[in-house]
């Protein structure tokens, strides 16, 4: 254990690289996750709010945000399930070619490690811990940077200004409304891990089933 | 005792011609063994066979007469082997006790600290303090030659196997490194087999075994 973690701290470059890499490729879906229920409960309580003005309704309906989101949000079940089927392509998309190209940054390493006798299984068991320890990191700073900026990520993308945001304020409970959605960072990130988990176990095979000599030669 | 053996050896890459040909020799313990031969003569690829990175096309290579193909050849390079390749294959980033101690994770070698085991290795090596701690790439090529000897001696194997251990050396540096390969042959009763383009390292060789198309042998 102690070895992976020399492996890993003799390499700090790239894994910060990897690292960031990981953090841009988690964080969007789960900040548009939790923007999704955001707009959902703002469009609720604006719901709310239309049939206590009654007659004042337009006065509400100046703010066109309203009118955007219900395009974009209220769609109920149909937005959600794009949400996730956006989720799912992007992680497959992005984060096995990251996994791969992570596998082969730790081909010559790897390569002489074989050489010098450490066994497939062994090699491929490096990696994956490895891997698990940088991908957890990334993790880790993923959740902590949208627990940092999901608002105003959301309120950005939904047009809320602060005037809104005070009428808004003033006549409903917003704290529940604008809080972080455990459902939204289920959702993103353990899509998120678990094609992370499956890509890197399958490139690793990739590596530690190759020929040392092949493997340190390409790596030269 | 022969305790390394190969028989009717022939390697040849892809669809090429034969490299090495109906080969057959004996290893024995506390000697040297010179491959001399001209580039692409198949030596390189003789020590790869014999360390278990690759396999014959045809015939054995035998370790304490079974085969290599019938053992864990991960578990026979890691505990029985000390390789010490043509460009050194360190790893770049740790620094040379580093490089040290992960060869003695890889083959279990068990000592009380194995942090100064690997220094006193280095020291033994003539590798200071002050550039046992830096990273290898920034060692000369004289320097990581004596990592990359002090690694593949480290865990007290049987058979080193070097590949051109002095190709890239100056006169000084060679002498120093076959000084080192010597005693550790005579002294640990190790058995060492050097590819060399070097009439000085086949001189201190105990047999030398000529690398050509159809290798034959002095002795």
């Amino acid at each position: 254990m102690k070895s992976i973690f020399t492996g890993i701290s003799k390499n700090s470059m790239k894994n910060i690289i990897y690292i960031i890499l990981l953090i841009i490729a988690f964080m969007p879906v789960s900040l548009l996750m939790n923007t999704y229920f955001i707009g959902q409960g703002i469009v609720s309580g604006f719901d709310v709010l239309r049939e206590s003005y009654g007659d004042n309704w337009n006065l509400l309906s100046q703010h066109s945000w309203l009118f955007n989101i219900r395009v974009i949000i209220l769609s109920n079940m149909t937005s959600l399930v794009a949400m996730v089927i956006m989720q799912i392509i992007l992680s497959i998309t992005i984060l096995p070619f990251l996994q791969y190209l992570f596998s082969l940054s730790r081909g010559y390493e790897i390569g002489v490690m074989r050489a010098l006798g450490l066994g497939k299984g062994k090699a491929w068991l490096r990696l994956l811990a490895e891997n698990i320890i940088l991908t957890s990191t990334a993790l880790a700073l993923s959740l902590g940077l949208t627990i940092i900026f999901y608002k105003s990520f959301a309120f950005s993308l939904l047009g809320i200004d602060n005037e809104t945001k005070q009428i808004l304020d003033a006549r409903l409970d917003t704290e529940n409304m604008y809080g972080l959605n455990s459902e939204a960072l289920f959702y993103a990130f353990s899509t998120a891990i678990a094609v992370t988990l499956v890509s890197s176990a399958l490139c690793n095979v990739l590596i530690s089933n190759s020929a040392p000599l092949k493997l340190i030669q390409k790596h030269k | 005792m022969a305790f390394l053996e190969i028989e009717n050896l022939s390697y040849k890459y892809g669809h090429g011609d034969l490299v090495i040909k109906n080969m057959n020799f004996s290893f024995e313990a506390g000697k040297i063994y010179a491959l001399l031969g001209a580039s692409g003569a198949g030596k390189t690829t003789l020590l790869s066979l014999l360390a278990g990175l690759d396999n014959p096309v045809e015939g054995k290579i035998l370790h304490n007469g079974v085969e290599l193909k019938k053992i864990n050849r991960d578990r026979y390079r890691a505990k029985y082997i000390g390789m010490v390749f043509q460009q050194f294959n360190l790893l770049h980033r740790f620094n040379a006790i580093d490089n040290i101690i992960m060869a003695m994770e890889i083959s279990k070698y068990k000592v009380e600290n194995r942090k100064q085991y690997a220094i006193n290795l280095l020291e033994s090596l003539g590798i200071d303090e002050k550039k046992r701690h830096r990273k290898v790439i920034e060692l000369s090529g004289g320097e990581q030659q004596r990592v990359a000897i002090a690694r593949a001696l480290s865990h007290k194997p049987e058979i080193i196997l070097a590949d051109e251990p002095t190709g890239s050396l100056d006169e000084a540096n060679q002498a120093g490194i076959i000084e080192i390969l010597v005693k550790s042959a005579k002294e640990d009763n190790r058995c060492i087999i050097i590819s060399t383009h070097s009439r000085d390292v086949a001189g201190v060789a105990d047999k030398i075994i000529a690398i050509e198309r159809i290798p034959y042998i002095n002795k």
